[in-house]
């Protein structure tokens, strides 16, 4: 009797296999079934009126909406973490969901995204892969083009004036349009993440300062007074840095501040090579290299700004997560005091600040939108919206909220609130934004600061570099 | 009765086959296919995915950032595989003799093992953080310097594709790899019979005679297992480089399999994604080639 297989046979089956995987390797990409519409999509849909300008729907045809129930189903619902994910989930997440389902009979199954891999989720659900029924997303404009209305965050203008007929005065408008790609509504923006200026003030008295500086002279006046170095020229406390963020979320704001912007409002047209950019560029070298008052390793991946910050390392920052504030009273009460926030200082135009927003929509691929939009309407009244930012920090387009005590009971907080009139979206209108300013070498934005600020390169050079690149990546998108 | 036993033979080897082939070959072939087609996230709703040869790897070879990472993807599979082998191979030589503590000094030589990569990274980010790094605060407390070492983001010096920064991803790419190593490298010295030793020492051959003549070759098969292992390793290496710098400053520290993720994730071109990935594969394919010829040969 044969113990062994023998070499034929297995060849004949590693054979079989190869061949059966090429095959499968090399088969056309099977097109998926066009994702269900909602109901409602078939219905002339309302018209794409601006944000604010939405008009209210008859209140017994939203009352009516509101009522329906939907017993037996169940959605999905995948949402980042916001603090322990266990806590989150326990805590808000399913309290809210049992709340829903006395009102609507709708089971909701949670999945937690880490934000470690939450860009490669929604990129990965943009091309078809596996997505809940909604989620809690961001950058829709990049997701909705490479979505290209198959996949990804699927729009609800539908509901716009029936289930969220009043989102509009119970929200500040200049947020809510990061929940609005090509006139279309796709969700409520829910969160937001506003930067004030953070400082110390313990030393800027000891500089006999009283606050943080106001516009752009002031901050380098300051920053070389508040920059300080031993006998051997090692810097022992920086004056200035423009914030504890990604690189390129700390460098733009200074641009928006200039009153420059790096495409044009249609998306159609990059505006790099601009004088504003020159100023920019240069304002920030020169606080770099020329007075060498800000950190040079500013951009590196490893620089720590808001280590240093705690450690008396660095007195001002420029622009800071509104959170922060939450983490220095909850982590550090030995600086309770020393550190305060105010508005984002003036550029050579404007005050600005960075606003990166999270907001709620249904996928394409659900089976029950109707729910979803339910759903996702029950999160957003006021006092669902209240327990969500107590509990995650975020702001919040919610008027209610802001003007709630939670966001009112410290000074630092009202700054934070004050900033959002500042507020300048992080997302741009072309979907190739999300690649241009990616924080990595080879992205064209990244590229431009990094060399000319890392690398010192020509400003000239690399802005008309920068210019012809970025132009080639915003071209790939045909825009209406 | 043999067709049954062969039956029997398939179906025990067939999960684990059908695991290679879904997680392993399938998503190989994939990403050699991927690399001749023009898979841009952007483009693909207006354009698709059109077949466009070797575009993808001319593009790579243009980009002089792409020659910058494959150059030190090399180098860091030099230094750190040479250095983790001849610091290993020392190691288990001392852990291998009779000693008081030993047992303890065993166990504590392994902790790095069970420190997972991102956990490491994060430590070595702050032992490395200029200002509050207690290394610079050791050298300058011993007068040996006086300015704090930037280990992560110094850029000023370099010779090659070697720098400050990345001697420190060295270190800590060593200090990972490190048990490995002696595990592997005192397995091999316990299988090396004493009497050989006791015979070279009667023949007048002193420790280091003993080392070279003695135990490096005998222990040849195993360092040529363990080398391969950790040079087809080093070259995926992702982890480390990508947590620590993301591959800067200006590039010093970047490697192929960061650049591979940054090409997709950051600029959604999964094509030039694929294709650096396959170069990966060609550089692992190349040294597991040479191994096998080595192996068939000796045979």
């Amino acid at each position: 009797m044969a113990q062994r297989i023998s070499r034929r046979d297995f060849c004949r089956l590693t054979g079989t296999l190869a061949a059966g995987t090429i095959l499968a390797g090399c088969a056309q990409p099977t097109q998926a079934p066009a994702a269900p519409q909602p109901a409602a999509a078939t219905a002339p849909t309302a018209a794409a009126a601006p944000a604010s300008g939405a008009t209210a729907a008859p209140a017994d045809a939203a009352a009516a909406f509101k009522a329906k129930r939907f017993p037996g189903t169940k959605i999905s619902f995948w949402t980042q973490s916001y603090g322990d994910s266990t806590v989150w989930q326990r805590d808000y997440l399913e309290a809210m969901a049992a709340e829903f389902k006395k009102e609507s009979d709708v089971d909701i199954e949670f999945q937690i995204v880490p934000w470690a891999n939450a860009n490669q989720t929604w990129l990965t659900v943009a091309q078809g892969g596996a997505a809940p029924d909604g989620a809690d997303m961001y950058w829709l404009y990049s997701n909705a083009a490479i979505g290209g209305g198959k996949y990804g965050p699927m729009q609800m203008d539908e509901y716009r004036n029936t289930l969220f007929a009043d989102l509009w005065d119970r929200n500040v408008e200049g947020p809510m349009k990061d929940g609005i790609w090509q006139g279309k509504f796709y969700g409520p923006v829910w969160r937001g993440d506003i930067r004030p200026m953070l400082y110390r003030t313990d030393l800027l008295e000891a500089e006999g300062l009283k606050k943080g500086p106001d516009t752009w002279e002031e901050v380098t006046a300051m920053a070389k007074q508040l920059t300080k170095r031993d006998k051997d020229g090692n810097v022992t406390q920086w004056g200035f840095t423009f914030s504890n963020a990604l690189p390129l979320q700390q460098m733009l704001p200074w641009l928006w501040q200039a009153g420059g912007e790096y495409m044009t409002a249609d998306g159609k047209t990059a505006t790099i090579d601009t004088p504003e950019m020159r100023q920019t560029l240069q304002w920030m070298f020169d606080l770099i290299h020329t007075h060498k008052v800000t950190p040079p390793d500013l951009m590196e991946k490893s620089f720590n700004a808001d280590e240093l910050f705690q450690a008396g390392k660095i007195a001002i920052m420029g622009q800071v997560s509104n959170n922060v504030g939450v983490t220095l009273e909850r982590d550090f009460p030995q600086l309770t005091g020393k550190w305060d926030m105010q508005i984002p200082c003036k550029g050579a135009k404007t005050r600005a600040s960075y606003f990166g927003a999270g907001y709620l929509a249904p996928l394409y691929g659900t089976k029950n939108p109707e729910a979803v939009a339910r759903w996702i309407e029950f999160l957003t009244r006021d006092a669902n919206m209240q327990k969500v930012i107590e509990y995650t920090g975020y702001v919040t387009p919610n008027k209610s909220v802001m003007a709630s005590p939670y966001w009112t009971d410290r000074p630092w907080k009202k700054v934070a609130g004050d900033t959002m009139q500042y507020a300048h979206p992080s997302q741009h209108p072309s979907p190739a934004w999300t690649t241009m300013v990616a924080n990595d070498a080879g992205a064209v934005i990244f590229d431009l600061f990094y060399n000319t600020l890392v690398k010192k390169n020509s400003i000239e050079d690399e802005i008309k570099t920068a210019q012809q690149r970025a132009q080639g990546a915003m071209d790939k998108i045909k825009l209406p | 009765m043999t067709r049954q036993r062969y039956l029997f033979c398939y179906l025990m080897v067939a999960p684990a086959l059908v695991l290679v082939v879904a997680l392993g070959l399938y998503p190989m072939l994939a990403s050699i296919r991927m690399s001749f087609l023009q898979y841009d996230l952007m483009l693909i709703p207006t354009q698709g995915t059109p077949f466009v040869g070797l575009r993808n790897y001319q593009t790579l070879l243009a980009n002089p950032n792409f020659v910058q990472a494959l150059v030190n993807t090399l180098a860091f599979v030099l230094v750190a595989v040479g250095g983790v082998v001849t610091l290993g191979l020392l190691v288990a030589q001392i852990l291998s003799r009779e000693f008081r503590g030993r047992g303890t000094i065993r166990t504590l030589v392994l902790i790095s093992w069970f420190i997972p990569p991102v956990v490491a990274a994060g430590i070595w980010i702050w032992m490395f953080q200029p200002e509050r790094s207690p290394i610079n605060e050791i050298l300058r407390g011993l007068g040996l310097m006086h300015s704090d070492i930037r280990f992560l983001t110094n850029s000023d010096w370099t010779l090659g594709p070697l720098s400050i920064p990345f001697f420190a991803i060295s270190v800590v790419r060593i200090w990972s790899g490190l048990p490995f190593v002696i595990t592997f490298s005192m397995a091999g010295l316990q299988s090396i019979p004493g009497e050989v030793y006791e015979a070279a020492e009667m023949d007048g051959a002193g420790s280091v005679q003993r080392f070279f003549y003695v135990t490096l070759p005998m222990l040849r098969p195993v360092l040529t297992v363990l080398i391969t292992l950790l040079a087809i390793g080093g070259i995926g290496h992702f982890e480390l480089n990508y947590i620590m710098t993301g591959g800067g400053p200006k590039g010093l520290t970047n490697i192929l399999a960061v650049m591979a993720y940054q090409f997709a994730y950051s600029q959604y071109r999964f094509d030039l994604a694929a294709a650096t990935s396959n170069i990966i594969l060609v550089l692992t394919g190349i040294i597991g080639f040479l191994y096998v010829r080595q192996q068939i040969r000796e045979r």
